[in-house]
């Protein structure tokens, strides 16, 4: 080794994104950053250690493309894990993985860094008693409730309506709870990280937001660990600030299958479905740090892809056994002008309990379902046989369930200009009580065009005055 | 393994199964929701009205007592279409058993029509139709009925249906309408021989309605379990297919990661 420094490491091997390391007496430690000049390119990429082959010898993953690297090209120590800026500072802006504005704004530094890893709060730290997040969207406090400080997984393609649900609670949580969110883009396509930075200065959200993006084409190494950068920034608020944030993850399972990109690269032996071996270790490890503590919450709501719409698939399986609540976007509801466009009958939530929600929110919500869903089957006799074949009584269930399904829209505030309605943000009581009513069949006299696009009950009643 | 195209065929075509099933299911569960009603108060009626008959004083006139020909008329009443559980199999049973090869038939239904025309007497043969039939068409079966008996052509009416118990138990079911039997007891006294063919008509009309409505309540009780089950198996046999599916896909993945493995194991 022609390297006088001490601390500094050669490069010995380029596997792809893995790349060996030698170091001369003292090898980093277990997830320390180490930073690679590259004098050629003017650029520097950044390895994090992974694990040490021997006394002298580190493999790590690079941050970055490792196009033109060879061996003995020189890498230096940072002691410290990789870290990123916090606090109010990154409000409004969008990064990287290693926290590096990419935004083109002028300010690009940031007092405030923390590292990236951190253990999840210890159970004395947690908060035991489960609340509901209100976040003002009727279909969603009333069928599927958020917990503060829950995991809330979002089922459903592209195109569907997945980010005008986001920034909408993005925008709810802010001007409502006060609260700030993180959004973090995980192997996506790139343009949908622009079309949200755009969108999200167009209704005026972006200064309570912080971005994060490792999209689909940056390494593996960049797409697995930008959750923690998010999540680290969404820690800072909770922790700091006192705040409930909200933490948008799109998307986990990507997060999942860089990790086991990365994990064949590294030597290990693949698991069932060619995926990583500490599968259960590396989601667990990112949720058990999405929590809610004595200081704050974070709230987190995750889109899931199924692969081959495989449920039992390892990474599904592994993610919904942390889940509190499931969001099921539908296509078909969406084709029907039905925003936002989540079908009531698979999205659910550990939180609709009468022990938690009381027994009047539970007994709606429950009606309300097993109204839906006698309508589901009375739909196929409908269509063949036409609605005057139905019994009085399914004729009156059918009648309900589609007031039902009007009353279930909402407009929202960030989509004021594609839909024309004013949006609308509806307390839990009122949603509650709206229901109710109409499950009762008050409002049996009023014409379900009434209930279309509005937020609480009682614009219908007026409007048919 | 299996292959993964032909698993995913065959689930789709089960999910298929299982909605037109579920669809057929809940037809026929309406229809007999909307006709019980009507059942329960015909039954009454025609339960009157035959006792009513059975108990009066002219009931014994020559007009209406058996004769002597080895002869009856039958009608058996069959649905039009398929898809009814075991109604064809037990009425056919049925048939075989109390019907001589001289009898006359009036058959009603299309299914197993031609075999009953190939080995019995078919005077005549009519469609059941989808729906519930209307009263009125119940006036030539009882003209041909009153005609064929009171000429001396045969000795009895006969009417074979599936009689209605409720939606699991439908029962085939054998039912002679003339000659009424005579209960020695007579409790009606009726100042008119004429009013007694009124009523005989009156009778004829309900039973022979009765049967049609039995015949057609049972059939769509039928229809409804067959297709409950059908649906049920369907959607069974598609679980284990699409757990079979699931799980050749995995190993189909983890299989080819392994060679990929081993292969490097092997080189080093």
């Amino acid at each position: 080794m022609c390297n006088n420094d001490i601390n500094d490491g050669i490069i010995i091997g380029v596997h792809g994104t893995i790349v060996d390391f030698r170091f001369r007496k003292n090898i980093p430690e277990l997830h320390e950053a180490l930073i690679l000049k590259n004098v050629i390119e003017n650029k520097k990429i950044v390895f994090e250690t992974v694990f040490t082959l021997n006394n002298l010898e580190v493999r790590t993953i690079a941050m970055g493309s490792t196009n033109g690297l060879r061996r003995g090209m020189k890498v230096t120590r940072t002691f410290s894990p990789i870290k990123v800026p916090v606090g109010e500072e990154t409000l409004g802006r969008m990064f990287n993985t290693l926290g590096e504005p990419i935004d083109l704004l002028e300010n690009t530094n940031f007092t405030k860094k923390k590292s990236i890893y951190r253990l999840a709060p210890s159970f004395v730290e947690l908060k035991t008693k489960p609340e509901i997040l209100e976040t003002g969207i009727k279909i969603i406090d009333l069928m599927s409730p958020f917990l503060k400080g829950g995991k809330i997984g979002i089922l459903g393609g592209a195109g569907i309506g997945k980010t005008v649900l986001v920034r909408e609670l993005i925008r709810n949580i802010a001007l409502i709870h006060k609260g700030h969110s993180v959004f973090a883009g995980v192997g996506e396509r790139t343009r949908e990280g622009t079309d949200l930075w755009m969108e999200m200065k167009k209704s005026d959200v972006i200064d309570k937001t912080v971005l994060v993006f490792g999209q689909m084409n940056e390494p593996p190494g960049n797409r697995m660990k930008v959750v923690f950068t998010a999540l680290t920034m969404a820690e800072y608020f909770r922790d700091e600030k006192h705040e409930d944030v909200l933490l948008f993850i799109d998307n986990i399972f990507r997060f999942a299958q860089a990790g086991s990109e990365v994990s064949s690269l590294l030597g290990r032996m693949p698991s069932a479905v060619g995926y990583q071996p500490n599968l259960a270790k590396d989601i667990g490890d990112l949720q058990e740090r999405i929590t809610s503590t004595r200081n704050g919450s974070i709230t987190s709501v995750q889109a899931i892809y199924i692969p081959a719409d495989d449920y039992t698939d390892p990474v599904p399986v592994t993610i919904f056994s942390h889940l509190d609540a499931i969001l099921t976007l539908d296509r078909s509801i969406m084709e029907q002008g039905r925003y936002p466009a989540i079908d009531p009958l698979t999205s659910t939530s550990r939180l609709l309990n009468p022990n938690i929600i009381g027994m009047e929110h539970y007994n709606v919500a429950m009606s309300v379902k097993k109204i839906l869903q006698r309508y589901k089957d009375l739909q196929n006799i409908i269509a063949i046989l036409g609605i005057n074949e139905l019994s009085n009584n399914d004729k009156c269930t059918v009648f309900r369930a589609r007031k039902i399904q009007q009353f279930l829209t909402q407009p929202m505030f960030v989509a004021e200009t594609y839909s024309g309605f004013k949006g609308k943000y509806v307390k839990i009581q009122d949603t509650i009580k709206g229901f109710k009513e109409i499950i009762e069949g008050k409002y049996d006299y009023v014409p379900e065009q009434s209930f279309y696009m509005i937020g609480s009950i009682d614009e219908a009643i007026k409007e048919n005055e | 393994m299996k292959n993964l195209n032909e698993l995913k065929n065959k689930i789709e075509m089960l999910n298929n199964v299982a909605k037109l099933s579920k669809a057929t299911e809940m037809i026929a569960m309406t229809r007999i929701l909307k006709i019980k009603k009507i059942v329960k108060n015909f039954l009454f009626y025609k339960d009157k009205i035959r006792y009513i008959l059975q108990k009066n004083n002219y009931i014994n006139c020559c007009k209406y007592t058996p004769n002597k020909i080895h002869r009856k008329l039958v009608y058996i009443i069959l649905p039009d279409t398929g898809f009814c559980g075991n109604i064809v199999i037990n009425m056919l049973k049925k048939i075989d058993l109390y019907l001589n090869e001289q009898d006359y038939v009036i058959l009603f239904g299309k299914k197993c029509s031609k075999e009953i025309k190939m080995k019995y007497n078919v005077i005549s043969s009519l469609k059941f139709g989808k729906t519930l039939p209307k009263y009125n068409c119940v006036y030539p079966m009882v003209k041909v009925a009153k005609m064929f008996f009171f000429m001396k052509k045969i000795s009895k009416v006969t009417l074979i249906y599936t009689k209605f118990s409720n939606i699991t138990i439908q029962k085939a079911y054998i039912e002679e309408i003339l000659p009424i039997k005579n209960n020695k007891t007579n409790k009606y006294f009726l100042q008119q021989k004429e009013t007694l063919d009124d009523l005989i008509q009156y009778y004829l009309e309900i039973e022979m309605y009765n049967s049609l409505i039995n015949a057609y309540i049972s059939e769509q009780a039928a229809r409804a379990i067959s297709m409950y089950n059908t649906k049920t198996h369907a959607l069974e046999v598609s679980k284990k297919l699409y757990k079979i599916y699931n799980k050749s896909r995995q190993e189909k993945i983890t299989d080819e990661i392994l060679d990929f493995t081993n292969w490097k194991l092997n080189n080093n």
